[in-house]
């Protein structure tokens, strides 16, 4: 039974439905709004689908430890931390770290860093590769996108913007 | 008939030829690129048209504009980034495609389809543009709710044995499209009293995110060595005949359904790619295939979205009412020249009418090779190995989420659903449902809402109608054929555990 | 005697005027502005009315100021998205707001505050609100129209853009004016609206001429009434309101606006600036074509500030009345 309880199937439906449970008492906050008295309220719809996810939830938690107890679906997963999931934190952090600084420092400077941060993580090994592509597609971007179509790139603040003024 | 061939020589000219070629070219280069697409590229071409001819202006603008609508399935087949979200469906399938192996054919058929989908609408729309019209006006709220659930259905078959998880996902997806002000009463749903979420949560970035940057992730964990697709010769080609001929009732039916929802003022080429590729699901004998790289994936939203862009161009040029983003800008274009379209239009220079569905057929011809060198071009990308192409790939479909409305939140929005994808995809949620019901899902909610407030909330004036009940109908029986089917085989639990796709 | 004194006031009187007209002429260009480019903040997608407006706009500004100014669309959220960007850059006057009605609309929800965030620039246009029918509806005048609402009681549907928009509340003035009641159906495009009233689903629409024009001669809309202190020129059948005796006149304004807290000068600066680029050929052939020389909307900083006080309270007291604020 525990076993079954810690599949991860069972342990998404509980997040998601307290989390509709939780949105479902939200919705409190535009319920009461009466526009042209309005039988279908801006908050029924969401109510609707707040509900169906609680009950499929329930489903899926259902189905998945009957599954287990009759021994047709594998118990629990092995959840081994392992340097596969630091690859995947790394990237997950890298990509967070590059959009945070992205108003601050702006799309010329940091987007060359990033990338070769981003190709040594994926393991690339040719140097020529990871010191030209970079430059080489951050100006291509920032030429095409800000020169032609007017698309107005993060420039950053202080000394960034600076540079970022000397090509757009 | 006269105006018919006066019109025909003036297209057939060496600038207004140059014009659609060029048009065309720079439109299925735009939308290729993520985070540049066709509505931006013609605002920033109305000006130069300024100084063209009335008839080679809006000639350009309509070129870039066919262009545009295929573009986008290029990076989607090869990268699992849309470049425009016309071509959102087309990764569902075409990128399974690519990957394993038949990215060629994958480009080839979706180049195909889309010349198809387009020649098709607009012979439609030269023959029949006012009757059209008429049709496309009949619609109201219960029509555009009916054609919204019709599309949503496809949730209970997407999920094969994974019903329940599809179903959340697809809830999710819906819940997702209620952020934001309320276009009912302009009351803020699930803000939280700040602004970021104000604006409600973009579908753009949200499936960037899901598909390319959750690919990235899955990649950076799995390593790169261990998936080493690396692709050596992705040469496009185009289908042949026989393999046409397979698919000659889905891109018929896709076609028919694509000029219909074109010409439907207010859902545009995106809705009538998901509804096409629905109604392909629907209609076929081995539904369960869909999503894992068949070519009626690739064929029904192409043709499907193609057509609608020529739709749309129906209720624009007969009412002046632009049925997509892309024919709001055209306004624009007639703007210049101290035209406006509509039916004063048709009736004062029927000429100029005729050279627009001259060039639009042109367009497409031409679509079919600058389709190929752009596919080319882009499918060099394709042989880089994953280790420098997926940077590259994160840092387009960073600028293609910030291009939607210069705005961080957007990305930001990209990299949350980036992990909502990874998840799902460790899980084995299927990702496709979220997407389609974020996308759907306003068109739902609101056209159910307004149209019972026009109703005074009375159901059965909502339900009781011609058209969207008939649609009504079919989805229902459909759905409940679906499920009922599903629960008859006996939910092999075990088999949806298995079969990761 | 009485003579001279006279001459002497008028004489006075002219010198001030002359130096309040020379000073305001020359609104001399504050030191090293504009030193960098300018950008034009829209909250309105591409091709839109705001958009087009803005674009014709900058095109003869760009040589006037000597500066290059780029436009940006930044949508959704009613503006807020857009407002806020441009709250977040320094008070310079190198990021300028497209500051429309919304913005008083957001400020009466709680979302925003006018006036503690914009300083008035300038206000370009002033478009008309008039109401069209189909021509087959039961009624074609604007009489016939507010006796067949009297004799049913929230029957009439009207359409415009988005709920708690100038559109409703222009719409909702009138009806109360007019004793009627009526329903407000939004939509989020203009274009679904115009094709709600086509197809016959909805009753009365409600837009600016220039965006329906085509299908006003192919009579497919029959415009029923202008929101104007006389009729138009180019509909001289269509009666406007202040002849029936409804005494409303609002409609869309669209202008300039900078974060308060830019210096006077540069505000004084840009305001003469657009003037003349507002003055231009270029930008009135553009007005021409639209439709949107029928009525004179230039307004000056402090006309145009004082003027979004009052659209402020007017607009406050119908959102409240139809329950969309406490």
């Amino acid at each position: 039974m525990l076993k079954a309880l810690l599949k991860s199937e069972v342990i998404i439906s509980a997040i998601c439905a307290a989390g509709a449970l939780y949105l479902f008492f939200e919705t409190k906050a535009f319920g009461n709004l009466n526009v042209y008295g309005a039988k279908l309220g801006p908050d029924i719809w969401p109510k609707l689908i707040l509900v169906s996810i609680m009950a499929l939830s329930v489903g899926l938690a259902y189905n998945t430890i009957k599954g287990v107890l009759k021994g047709i679906i594998p118990a629990s997963d092995k959840i081994q931390f392992s340097a596969a999931n630091l690859r995947f934190i790394a990237a997950a952090g890298l990509i967070a770290t590059y959009l945070a600084l992205l108003p601050l420092v702006g799309f010329l400077v940091l987007t060359p860093v990033m990338m070769i941060a981003f190709m040594y993580l994926l393991g690339e090994k040719s140097k020529t590769w990871i010191f030209s592509i970079p430059f080489v597609l951050t100006i291509g971007v920032v030429l095409v996108f800000t020169k032609l179509m007017y698309v107005p790139l993060p420039r950053g603040t202080g000394i960034f913007l600076k540079i970022s003024h000397l090509l757009y | 008939m006269e105006i018919w061939l006066g019109s025909l020589l003036n297209v057939l000219s060496p600038v207004p030829l140059m014009l659609v070629a060029g048009g065309v070219l720079a439109g299925v280069m735009l939308g290729a690129i993520p985070g540049l697409n066709s509505p931006m590229g013609t605002a920033l071409l109305i000006p130069f048209t300024f100084a063209m001819e009335p008839a080679n202006g809006l000639i350009l603008l309509t070129a870039v504009y066919c262009g545009g609508t295929f573009g986008g399935s290029i990076s989607a087949i090869l990268f699992n980034v849309p470049g425009a979200p016309e071509a959102s469906v087309t990764g569902f399938d075409g990128y399974p495609m690519a990957k394993s192996g038949k990215a060629g054919k994958a480009l080839g058929i979706a180049i195909m389809c889309s010349c198809l989908g387009g020649i098709f609408s607009v012979l439609v729309m030269s023959l029949i543009s006012p009757q059209l019209a008429r049709v496309a006006l009949s619609f109201s709220e219960p029509e555009y709710f009916a054609l919204a659930l019709a599309a949503l259905t496809l949730i209970s078959s997407l999920g094969g044995d994974k019903m329940i998880k599809a179903f959340i996902a697809g809830c999710i997806g819906l819940l997702a499209a209620t952020i934001g002000i309320d276009p009912m009463t302009s009351i803020e749903r699930f803000t939280f009293g700040g602004d970021a979420l104000m604006a409600g949560i973009n579908f753009i970035p949200a499936l960037i995110g899901a598909f390319a940057v959750g690919e990235i992730l899955m990649t950076a964990e799995a390593g790169v060595k261990k998936t080493g697709e690396t692709v050596t010769k992705v040469s496009t080609e185009l289908p042949k005949i026989i393999e046409l001929l397979r698919l000659k009732w889905t891109i018929l039916r896709s076609a028919v359904i694509g000029t219909m929802i074109g010409i439907l003022p207010g859902v545009g080429a995106t809705t009538a790619a998901f509804v096409g590729y629905s109604e392909a699901v629907r209609w076929s004998k081995h539904p369960e295939k869909f999503g894992t790289g068949i070519p009626e994936g690739i064929a029904a939203p192409e043709t499907c979205n193609n057509a609608a862009a020529g739709g749309a161009m129906v209720p624009l040029l007969t009412l002046g009412i632009p049925g997509s983003a892309t024919t709001a800008v055209i306004i624009g274009g007639f703007l210049v020249h101290g035209m406006q379209p509509g039916p004063m239009l048709f009736i004062n220079q029927p000429g100029l009418m005729y050279s627009l569905f001259i060039a639009m057929f042109l367009a497409n011809i031409f679509m079919l090779f600058s389709g190929v060198i752009v596919a080319k071009l882009f499918s060099n990308f394709r042989k880089i190995r994953y280790s420098i192409l997926g940077p590259c790939i994160f840092v387009f479909a960073t600028v293609g989420a910030f291009g939607i409305s210069n705005d961080m939140f957007d990305v930001w929005v990209m990299f949350v659903f980036g992990l909502i994808g990874y998840i799902m995809k460790k899980f084995d949620f299927p990702i496709a449902p979220l997407i389609i019901a974020l996308v759907l899902g306003e068109l739902a909610e609101i056209s159910l809402r307004r149209g019972m407030r026009m109703a005074n909330w009375d159901v059965s004036e909502f339900i009781f109608r011609p058209i969207g009940g008939t649609i009504l109908l079919i989805t229902c029986i459909t759905l409940i054929f679906t499920i009922y089917s599903k629960m008859k085989k006996k939910p092999n639990v075990l088999a949806g555990e298995i079969s990761k796709t | 005697m009485l003579n001279k004194k006279y001459y002497l006031h008028l004489s006075l009187v002219l010198i001030v005027s002359l130096f309040i007209a020379f000073s305001v002429q020359a609104a001399e260009k504050p030191e090293g502005y504009p030193s960098q480019p300018i950008e034009v903040v829209v909250q309105y997608g591409a091709g839109g009315g705001s958009d087009t407006f803005v674009r014709n706009l900058m095109m003869p500004a760009r040589k006037i100021l000597k500066a290059s100014i780029n436009v940006t669309n930044m949508t959704g959220a009613a503006g807020v998205k857009a407002a806020n960007y441009v709250l977040k850059q320094p008070a310079d006057g190198y990021t300028i707001y497209n500051f429309s009605p919304e913005q008083l609309i957001n400020t009466a929800f709680g979302r925003q505050n006018y006036k503690e965030e914009f300083a008035p620039l300038v206000q370009v246009q002033q478009d008309m609100s008039m109401f069209y029918v189909n021509p087959k509806a039961e009624y074609q005048t604007v009489q016939e129209l507010i006796a067949y609402a009297k004799k049913n009681p929230g029957k009439v549907q009207f359409t415009g853009t988005t709920p708690a928009s100038p559109d409703e509340l222009i719409i909702m003035r009138f009806a109360k004016a007019a004793g009627i009641d009526v329903k407000y159906i939004p939509f989020d495009k203009a274009p679904k609206s115009h094709a709600a009233v086509l197809g016959g689903h909805l009753d009365v629409l409600h837009e600016e001429p220039g965006s329906v024009m085509s299908l006003i001669q192919a009579k497919k809309l029959i415009p029923i009434i202008v929101f104007n202190d006389k009729r138009l020129d180019k509909f001289p059948e269509v009666p406007c309101s202040v002849e029936l005796g409804y005494n409303l006149t609002s409609g869309r304004w669209r202008g300039l606006a900078v974060k308060k807290g830019t210096p006077q000068t540069i505000i004084d600066y840009l305001a003469a600036s657009f003037k003349k680029a507002y003055e231009h050929g270029r930008y009135q052939s553009y007005a021409k074509a639209s439709l949107l020389d029928q009525r004179f909307g230039w307004k000056d900083p402090e006309e145009f500030g004082k003027f979004w006080d009052s659209e402020y309270e007017a607009f406050k007291l119908v959102l409240k009345e139809l329950g969309y604020i406490k």
